[in-house]
């Protein structure tokens, strides 16, 4: 199946949703994705630390350990510079798509 | 970002696995407060956060696989998890990496010999075009002729072949300088064989043209070494005489310490000397050995053709009289690549050992796949394990190809320092002196060898048996993760390879032993002569004994002097010492039969000629067959006389009484009187124990003196050694300006003789004792594997009432058939390829029964060594443990 559009649309609202924060730990980006789609995604919250590490690795988010405001340890991330270009490109790719089924659809 | 911070983490797995432990945790307590806060008990908060998030082991798994996804970082913490994985089974990394070590170590050491004596091109400016041109005698088999300076000039003048030609004849001179005389080496060349050695004085100058002219030729070249040791390095030395057999030769010019040049030489040159070029008009005798340099783009072989035409001419002019009745001499000129005359007699050594080596790794190479198999058939579990947690594919292959590589490389970087200390040591032990001139470097090409083999070692046999094991725990893990599967075709596979093991093993035992025993036969070869407890020395009168008596009468009172002291029986004077120095092979006539030294005669009219004093044979203890032995009677001016073998009887006289009967040596001439023979003595390997017994005559230092003879001694000690201070005091009391040369017992001489064949009879024996313990080691593991396996089928065995014996015995046979078959097949093996040792071995037959039986009994002696460990296990195992267990 399709696993990389699903990888890419994940990859897509982690990096949307940092560019609206200056820093986030994973809780706070699932609760964050979950909140703003209306519950609609509902991804095991586990799979979201994979692809947080791989775009760590790509250099599109870095991290560093901080505190919460309960005072506990977490890992925060935060959007690159390189991070930035990719959203913008994967945004614009995603609209690509959206079209593409847009208009095969018919709804265009 | 913190890169270093994380590179630090990366390279800790455990820190790295603690800190993604950590932020799922995190994670999970932060959802189970927000439960909480919701209004959950801390238990349902608690049990909602672990379902939501999902499976903790898999996403770690996945987690730890994103963070070592391909980057440089990340095969650097790959490499270090392999070295911590491999240093917690040692004994799976240790045998792999000694083994690959060993195998590529010793293929290594031999490459490196073959690339320094047979790859690299020698120390000289376009060493490629050098060739050595010899005379060749062909109808007397004769190949390497050294050239009379007539034909050199001939040749130098008249061939378009060649861009430069010179000449070089060897020569011995006594040195006096100092106190002490000393016999040194000394090379007569033509001038131009400087440039074309590419070889600069380090001082002064090298000869001109001018002075390879006769009456010019008394300048000298010093080499670097003598230039040290006997004149203290002056720089003021040029200019001055030194004298060299009492004449007095200038010193025009040093050379550097590195100058190298030989062309077969058992030293090297300690002064160089001017050639006079002054031709014999007969042409009847050379001395030069001829170097040229082809012409640029001219092939060796039209080189050769365009010589043959040449030489067909000098033939036609000067050579023609050699086969006096119109038969063709055989004379021509040969070409020989300058290379390949000085490494001729370590080509077929070298190959030998390559081969030899070969083997080893091929050995090494089926024992590391054979631990890879084992290895990687029980870590099955601990990768299906892994699979069902979420690692990936690419993620498992990659641990075992780093593992493959560290191995690879550990091995590697072992087996160069094996081959750097193992090429030294063979070329220090061996006997050929162009090992030491040619010298030996792990140069980048030799490295570039090792990493070869041992990148094909772990292509081949690392990594394939690895891939295989992560394909069959994917499948493994696809069903219950839990049950080893596929275990039938994994141990058929590694029984093969113990097998094809022992099979290599045992050809290579076969040849060592071939060698072993064909060397004992050798020594057994009765020579004809008893060397032991004899000494021998070698003299060469100077030019100051210029006649014949002076030179007889020295050694007269030489032996004379000899004689007193206590610890000599006997003494004795010759021109040849028999089976150790180079034979003389002189042609004679016959009275009433026609002089064809060169014809097509049933024997070849030629005999090697010995000038001994009357003592000799007694000294020898060489028997009188017929009349008598030379005499204080034969002397110079009375009947001229020869003593002769029973070889040159039975060839020219069978049946005969060839006493009373006259011979010459050469050809029947006006004014040369006939010679009488005397005596007929048995036989005598005079060529050594591997040469035919020639025809011989022997005629009396009285009336045939030589200025050089070799002194043999009987001595009463049991170390003949000790003698040889007072030898050189009984030399010294006659004439203190004579050096005494080469002073060895007899037995000393002999074992030189035999020292190539004791090289080669070693280096395949260490070569076959290693292949045999990698194969034994295989052997183990494959017996010691498969009771590992079978522990539960052994214990319900015994439940069942087996006994230890039993046991024992299921065990011991699995080991003995594998050996078993190894033994045979290698034994075939052997016989099929008999023709690669055929030249090596003397006097036993291919199919030894000796050799054939020793290993036959070697063999399952090793297979029991290495099974008998693994058999105690198996007995050792207990039957209620195991049934409890099941």
């Amino acid at each position: 199946m399709a696993k990389n559009d699903l990888q890419g649309s994940l990859d897509l609202l982690v990096l949307k949703t940092l560019s609206q924060r200056t820093k986030l730990h994973g809780y706070g980006i699932v609760q964050h994705i979950q909140r703003a789609s209306d519950e609609l995604l509902q991804v095991e919250e586990g799979s979201i630390y994979p692809a947080l590490h791989r775009m760590e690795q790509s250099g599109w988010i870095a991290s560093e350990w901080g505190t919460t405001e309960t005072n506990r340890k977490a890992k925060y991330y935060r959007l690159t510079r390189l991070g930035q270009k990719q959203l913008q490109a994967a945004e614009e790719s995603f609209e690509q798509l959206v079209k593409g089924i847009r208009s095969i659809l018919g709804y265009a | 970002m913190s890169l270093i911070r994380r590179i630090l983490n990366l390279q800790r797995r455990t820190k790295l696995d603690a800190e993604i432990q950590a932020e799922l945790l995190s994670h999970i307590e932060m959802a189970v407060e927000d439960g909480i806060g919701r209004g959950m008990s801390e238990q349902e908060a608690r049990r909602e956060a672990i379902l939501r998030f999902g499976n903790t082991g898999m996403v770690h798994e996945s987690v730890a696989g994103e963070d070592m996804f391909l980057s440089l970082n990340s095969i650097c913490s790959d490499v270090l998890y392999a070295f911590r994985q491999l240093r917690h089974t040692p004994a799976f990394s240790l045998p792999a990496v000694l083994t690959l070590a060993i195998g590529i170590g010793a293929s290594t050491a031999v490459f490196s010999l073959v690339q320094a004596f047979l790859l690299r091109p020698l120390p000289y400016p376009d060493a490629s075009r050098l060739v050595v041109v010899w005379e060749q005698l062909r109808v007397l088999g004769i190949d390497r002729f050294p050239a009379p300076v007539g034909d050199f000039v001939d040749y130098k003048d008249e061939n378009r072949v060649f861009d430069d030609m010179g000449a070089v004849e060897d020569a011995h001179f006594v040195l006096r300088a100092g106190d002490y005389p000393e016999r040194i080496f000394a090379v007569r060349t033509t001038a131009n064989i400087f440039p074309m050695m590419g070889l600069r004085p380090a001082l002064g100058r090298t000869f001109s043209v001018s002075e390879n002219q006769l009456g010019h030729e008394h300048v000298v070249v010093l080499s670097n070494a003598i230039w040290r040791e006997r004149f203290g390095s002056d720089r003021t030395i040029l200019g001055k005489d030194i004298i060299l057999d009492g004449k007095n030769y200038q010193v025009i010019g040093v050379l550097p310490r590195n100058a190298q040049f030989s062309l077969g030489y058992p030293q090297t040159p300690d002064v160089w000397l001017p050639l006079p070029l002054v031709a014999d008009p007969a042409r009847n005798t050379g001395q030069l050995q001829m170097v040229a340099r082809l012409r640029a783009g001219i092939p060796l072989d039209q080189a050769q053709r365009q010589m043959d035409v040449l030489a067909a001419r000098l033939e036609r002019e000067y050579h023609i009289q050699m086969g006096p009745h119109g038969e063709d001499p055989g004379y021509g000129v040969r070409l020989v690549p300058l290379h390949q005359e000085l490494s001729g007699n370590l080509r077929e050594p070298l190959s030998l050992m390559l081969g030899a080596a070969a083997l080893i790794f091929l050995i090494a190479c089926g024992n590391i796949a054979n631990l890879m198999l084992s290895h990687g058939v029980s870590r099955e579990r601990e990768f299906a394990i892994r699979i069902s947690l979420g690692a990936g594919r690419v993620r498992l292959v990659r641990l075992v190809v780093t593992e493959a590589i560290v191995i690879a490389f550990a091995g590697m970087m072992l087996g160069i320092g094996i081959a750097w200390a193992a090429s030294a040591m063979l070329v220090n032990l061996s006997p050929y002196e162009m090992a030491r001139f040619l010298g030996v470097s792990l140069d980048s090409k030799v490295l570039g060898y090792a990493v070869g083999l041992g990148l094909i070692a772990m292509m081949l046999f690392g990594l394939m048996p690895g891939l295989l094991i992560v394909r069959r725990a994917r499948s493994v893990a696809a069903r219950t993760g839990h049950q080893v599967l596929s275990e039938r075709r994994s141990r058929s596979l590694r029984s093969i390879l113990v097998v094809v093991e022992t099979a290599l093993s045992v050809t290579l035992l076969l040849g060592a032993g071939m060698l072993i025993h064909s060397f004992l036969r050798l020594q057994e070869i009765p020579l004809g002569f008893e060397p032991h407890g004899n000494l021998t020395a070698h003299i060469d009168l100077p030019p100051s004994y210029s006649t014949g008596t002076a030179q007889s009468q020295f050694y007269e009172r030489l032996l004379e002097q000899v004689r007193s002291i206590t610890a000599v029986k006997g003494v004795a004077a010759t021109t040849m010492l028999p089976a150790s120095d180079r034979l003389l092979h002189d042609p004679f006539s016959i009275e009433g039969r026609p002089w064809q030294p060169f014809g097509s005669a049933r024997v070849p009219q030629f005999a090697n000629h010995q000038v001994v004093s009357p003592d000799y044979f007694r000294v020898m203890g060489i028997a009188v067959r017929q009349g008598r032995m030379f005499s204080a009677q034969d002397k110079d001016g009375s009947q001229p006389v020869v003593m002769v073998n029973e070889t040159l009887v039975r060839g020219f006289w069978p049946g005969e009484m060839p006493i009373g009967k006259h011979l010459v040596l050469g050809a029947p001439r006006p004014g040369i009187p006939w010679q009488t023979i005397v005596g007929v003595v048995a036989d005598v390997r005079s060529g050594g124990a591997t040469a035919e017994t020639l025809p011989e005559i022997y005629t009396p230092i009285t009336q045939t003196p030589s200025a050089a003879m070799a002194l043999v001694l009987d001595t009463k000690v049991n170390d003949p050694a000790r003698v040889a201070n007072d030898l050189r005091d009984a030399v010294r009391a006659i004439d203190r300006g004579i050096p005494l040369e080469r002073v060895a017992t007899y037995e000393e001489l002999l074992g030189t003789q035999l020292a190539a064949r004791k090289y080669q009879m070693f280096l395949l024996a260490a070569f076959a004792g290693l292949a045999l313990l990698l194969a034994a080691v295989g052997l183990y593991g494959v017996v010691s594997y498969a009771v590992t396996q079978r522990k539960g089928e052994i214990g319900l065995r015994m439940a069942f009432g087996a006994s230890l014996q039993d046991v024992t015995a299921m065990v011991l046979r699995q080991a003995f058939l594998l050996a078993g078959s190894g033994l045979g097949i290698g034994m075939v093996m052997s016989i099929l390829t008999r023709q690669i040792l055929a030249n090596e071995i003397f006097g036993v037959h291919f199919l030894d029964v000796p050799v054939y039986l020793g290993v036959t009994l070697l063999v399952p002696a090793v297979a029991l060594a290495a099974a008998a460990f693994p058999a105690r296990r198996a007995a050792s195992i207990d039957p209620m443990q195991t049934l409890r267990m099941e």
